[in-house]
């Protein structure tokens, strides 16, 4: 149904058997199914630029489920992880919810229970590369910046105002206010507004007022 | 003639060769006797028995040439023995008993004696004198004697004095006459005897000898005529020594006085006594009684000259004997009645004169018999009793020692039989009594007739009432008819081969009830070595039987129960394994459904065959899981059938598959190619390595999940097959190794501790071993031996 969607499913079971089954099953739903036999496999071969969810067994050889998407995130990969496990196991569901796991299946499968867990992950997915590419755009943007326009950008996200900001850096108000609009037109934002949301993105903190410039 | 003794009246004849002849006969045999002793005592010794018998030779002699002075009077010749003093003087009897001991011995004829007390000392005076000698002459006018014999000088000077009245031709043969008294006689015509020569000096050499510290010397002697003239040749004898003591004469004083004295002499005194016929009171007394007081009470040794005082106390001294005396006055006697003329004999003062002492008085005085001088003649010596009655001694000894050894034989015997007896009723008591209370019954069948004897308990066991005749066909038809002819074969068999019987076997009770019995039996061969009957026991061993058949149960319901757990605690993983192919069934039929329907798939529907035919293989493998689980967990009898320890293995690990993975254990298997089958129980063979390896990932739970080997491996090992589990946890330690087996001996926090000692107690009951060691590096191997099936075939 998907055929065209930009996702993929990472499907990692030790056993070959449902691996096989799932991947047929998920292939027949139009998904791009990636599927591997093991977590070392998975970890070695699979490429962490497309974006899609994973599913794990959690019972597996060398690494199991909960390991492998561990040593996912260490590698700085975030992807939506669904697991699958053919025993119910409060202790391990528990541990992998607060690993951040869309949802924990008992095998065998409801189909449409993983089917929505896949979309609900894609759903995610599809929330976090907005996110991701608003994030590199700001980035970007603030690396243009030069460092006067940076110090500037966290006195203006501060709302302090030119004359105070031209007194804190020891300089005139016309310089600062000259900085300002580069940095405004650098950051691609009209108002003060929009430039907080964005540092609020990146965690740009706003300067603190300086004590003898507020007297 | 009226004067013939009654020797020839009998003989009949008076003829003096008829005496002669009669007395060279016997004198002729005596001869031939005595030169034969003589020779003896030539050769073999004795001085004495010499000279004894030298003088019996010379009589001997004598009588053989010679004539008898009395023949002539065709008579027995007479012999008077005056005895000065009365029958209660030891020593004149003495001599007087000598005498006519000796005559009747050496005289071929009948020598008739008479003894006359003349009583003179007590009845001193010449009245007394005249009187008894009148008396005497009148009483021996009819019988005059041949030859008379007086004792002490009194007799002497009475036979003298009254010689004419008495006998004016009878020579005088005395003694006890010292030979001053002698030499006085007036006409010593026929007068001959024995002097007495009391030797004082000697016996106080002797004295001197046994006391040689003595200073003291003390004589003592009685106050009457007859005591004067001893003190006279004691005093004459010892005045040479006397220098040597302090001398005192206790002479003359009354008896009790001298009494008093002797009782207060030093001890170092030497005492020596002659005689006391009178004391200085002018009592008279016989001086061997008072000699016997005097001992009683002295403090110091007594000695004296005489052997009549030999036995009375005194210690000794140098002395002839009065037996001597008497023999020697005999022998002179004979002479002259064999015509010696008695004028020709010499008077001596006999040749038997010694040191003679009492054996008694030395040990009494504590003198040491030690300084004695040679020849001394000891009387009295307390002979022991041994010394004396040896032969008597050993006879009783032995006749006792006899007696007792034949005692002690037959208490012996007697208690042996006893025993012998008690202990066969113990035995036979026993026998009932272990017999009936371990339920054993015997019982025995002639081959003859195949008759059947039992006992009661015996009956009991099988049923049979007490007058039921039996035999063998009536105890087959009791037994179980599965078991009967088994049981006959074995009877039959062990006649033929002479073989033991030992077999079990069933009884069908009339109530229906069924009891297992024990056979024991051997059978019992006739003299021509073929088996005449059986006989044996029968035991009840149903409760056994129950017990063991109770003991089974229990194992195989707590092995069930170890393997119910085990699946428990294998249940997460059990689950998975039983999912596995459950999701893939799930997943393949949705997306076969999704492809039949249409539904937007971009799958073929010639991929549908695909799908089924992998929904059908997972099927299988879901239900192999679910066999494998349930045959663990039923509950069955034991089964016997071939064992492929390669494939149990394969099948365990697939059944754990689910646990290794969640476990992370990196497992290596290394089975043997062609491993011989082995033969048992596959569920409870299983349970085995379920236990094992499940004890071998247990064992790794501490180590890093990289680093958890297990390795399994098979081979062939002889007529055997092993399978070793090998981890590399931290192995066994020492306590824990010994106690592995042990039921309820566990190292897990809650293990029951039933596992390894279930696993060791079906490998066994597999003819098989089970062992855990420690492995030269990390771990611990748990090694796990059968037999293969072609053994147990031949065991």
């Amino acid at each position: 149904m998907n055929s065209n969607s930009p996702f993929a499913v990472f499907l990692v079971d030790d056993d070959p058997r449902v691996l096989k089954a799932l991947t047929r099953s998920l292939h027949a739903k139009g998904y791009d199914v990636r599927a591997f036999s093991s977590s070392t496999e998975f970890l070695a071969q699979h490429d962490s630029s497309i974006p899609g969810c994973a599913i794990f067994d959690v019972s597996m050889p060398d690494l199991d489920g909960l390991q492998l998407q561990a040593a996912l995130s260490a590698n700085g990969v975030e992807r939506p992880v669904i697991f699958i496990t053919g025993v119910g196991d409060i202790p391990v569901t528990v541990r992998a919810m607060q690993a951040g796991a869309i949802d924990f299946l008992t095998k065998p499968l409801n189909n449409k229970q993983l089917l929505a867990a896949i979309e609900r992950a894609f759903g995610i997915e599809a929330g976090a590369a907005a996110l991701r590419r608003e994030l590199a755009l700001i980035n970007d943007r603030l690396s243009k910046l030069t460092p006067r326009e940076r110090e500037v950008l966290t006195h203006v996200v501060a709302g302090r105002l030119n004359k105070q900001i031209a007194a804190d850096l020891g300089t005139v108000e016309k310089t600062i206010k000259l900085h300002r609009s580069r940095m405004m037109l650098k950051m691609g934002v009209r108002t003060v507004a929009d430039l907080v949301r964005i540092a609020e993105k990146v965690n740009i903190r706003p300067q603190q007022q300086d004590a003898t410039g507020t007297r | 003639m009226s004067h013939r003794s009654p020797y020839f009246l009998a003989s009949g004849k008076t003829t003096n060769n008829d005496f002669a002849v009669h007395g060279a006969n016997r004198l002729r045999q005596n001869f031939v006797a005595l030169v034969a002793s003589y020779l003896f005592a030539l050769v073999f010794g004795s001085n004495c028995a010499s000279k004894k018998h030298f003088s019996g030779l010379l009589i001997a002699l004598v009588f053989w040439a010679g004539c008898w002075t009395a023949n002539a009077a065709g008579r027995a010749p007479r012999v008077l023995f005056l005895n000065a003093f009365n029958n209660i003087n030891p020593a004149p009897t003495t001599v007087d008993q000598a005498v006519r001991g000796r005559l009747k011995e050496r005289s071929p004829v009948r020598i008739d004696t008479y003894t006359e007390y003349l009583d003179l000392i007590r009845f001193p005076g010449d009245a007394h004198e005249l009187r008894t000698a009148a008396y005497l002459a009148e009483k021996y006018a009819q019988t005059p004697p041949d030859i008379v014999m007086v004792f002490a000088d009194a007799s002497l000077n009475f036979a003298i004095k009254y010689r004419e009245l008495l006998a004016p031709n009878a020579p005088i043969i005395y003694s006890s006459v010292s030979a001053t008294i002698i030499a006085t006689i007036d006409r010593p015509e026929k007068i001959v005897g024995i002097t007495l020569a009391l030797d004082y000096a000697q016996t106080l050499a002797l004295a001197e000898r046994v006391q040689p510290n003595a200073r003291n010397l003390v004589v003592i002697s009685g106050a009457s005529d007859s005591d004067r003239q001893w003190l006279i040749a004691a005093h004459d004898q010892l005045k040479p020594h006397e220098s040597r003591f302090n001398t005192r004469y206790l002479t003359g004083i009354a008896l009790e006085a001298l009494l008093a004295e002797v009782s207060h002499l030093p001890r170092e005194t030497i005492v020596i006594y002659t005689t006391v016929f009178g004391d200085g009171t002018g009592r008279q007394f016989v001086p061997a009684e008072v000699v016997e007081n005097l001992t009683k009470v002295s403090s110091a040794p007594i000695y004296a000259a005489s052997d009549t005082y030999l036995g009375r106390g005194i210690v000794g001294g140098y002395m002839d004997t009065h037996e001597s005396m008497g023999i020697a006055m005999a022998d002179m006697a004979l002479e002259i009645l064999t015509g010696r003329d008695p004028n020709t004999i010499v008077p001596h003062k006999g040749n038997t004169y010694a040191f003679r002492v009492d054996a008694r008085q030395l040990k009494h005085w504590n003198l040491s018999d030690a300084n004695l001088p040679a020849g001394t003649i000891v009387s009295f010596k307390q002979a022991t009793l041994w010394n004396e009655h040896r032969n008597l001694i050993l006879a009783v000894i032995a006749a006792f020692g006899l007696q007792t050894a034949i005692v002690t034989y037959v208490l012996l015997q007697n208690r042996r039989r006893r025993q012998a007896e008690r202990s066969l009723a113990e035995t036979e008591e026993r026998m009932a009594f272990s017999a009936t209370s371990t339920s054993t019954g015997l019982w025995q069948i002639e081959t003859k007739d195949w008759s059947f004897w039992a006992t009661d308990h015996c009956r009991a066991l099988f049923g049979f009432a007490a007058e039921t005749r039996l035999s063998l066909e009536v105890l087959l038809n009791n037994i179980h008819p599965e078991d009967r002819a088994a049981f006959n074969q074995t009877m039959r068999s062990s006649l033929q081969l002479s073989r033991p019987i030992d077999t079990e076997f069933r009884v069908v009770k009339s109530d229906g009830g069924i009891r297992w019995i024990a056979a024991k039996g051997h059978p019992l061969d006739n003299n021509n070595g073929r088996s005449a009957c059986i006989s044996g026991i029968f035991t009840d061993i149903t409760a056994l039987k129950m017990a063991e058949g109770e003991t089974e149960l229990q194992r195989r319901e707590v092995a069930h129960l170890m393997r119910q757990s085990v699946l428990g605690e294998l249940s997460g993983a059990i689950a998975h394994e039983l999912n596995q192919p459950l999701t893939a069934i799930l997943a393949n039929a949705e997306t076969a459904q999704d492809i039949i329907g249409g539904n937007d798939v971009d799958m073929d529907l010639d991929q549908v065959q695909d799908i089924l035919k992998d929904i059908i293989e997972d099927d299988k493998r879901a239900d192999q899981v679910i066999r494998r689980l349930r045959k663990l967990l039923k509950k069955g009898e034991s089964k016997s059938e071939p064992i492929n320890l390669n494939q149990l293995i394969e099948s365990t690990l697939d059944l754990l598959h689910g646990e290794l993975v969640r476990r992370k254990i990196n497992i290596d298997v290394a089975l043997a190619a062609e491993l011989p089958e082995s033969f048992g129980d596959s569920v409870q063979l299983q349970q085995v390595l379920l236990n094992l390896i499940m004890n071998a990932i247990e064992a790794m739970s501490a180590k890093a999940p990289s680093q958890r080997e297990l390795f399994i491996t098979t081979r062939v090992s002889g007529t055997k097959i092993e399978a070793a589990i090998i981890d590399c946890g931290p192995g066994l330690s020492s306590t824990v190794e010994t106690q592995l087996f042990q039921p309820f001996f566990t190292t897990k926090k809650f293990g029951l501790g039933l596992g390894l000692s279930i696993c060791s107690t079906i490998v066994k009951s597999h003819g098989g071993e089970l062992r855990i060691q420690n492995n030269v590096g990390e771990g611990a191997t748990a090694i796990f031996v059968l037999p293969t099936q072609k053994t147990i075939a031949l065991a």
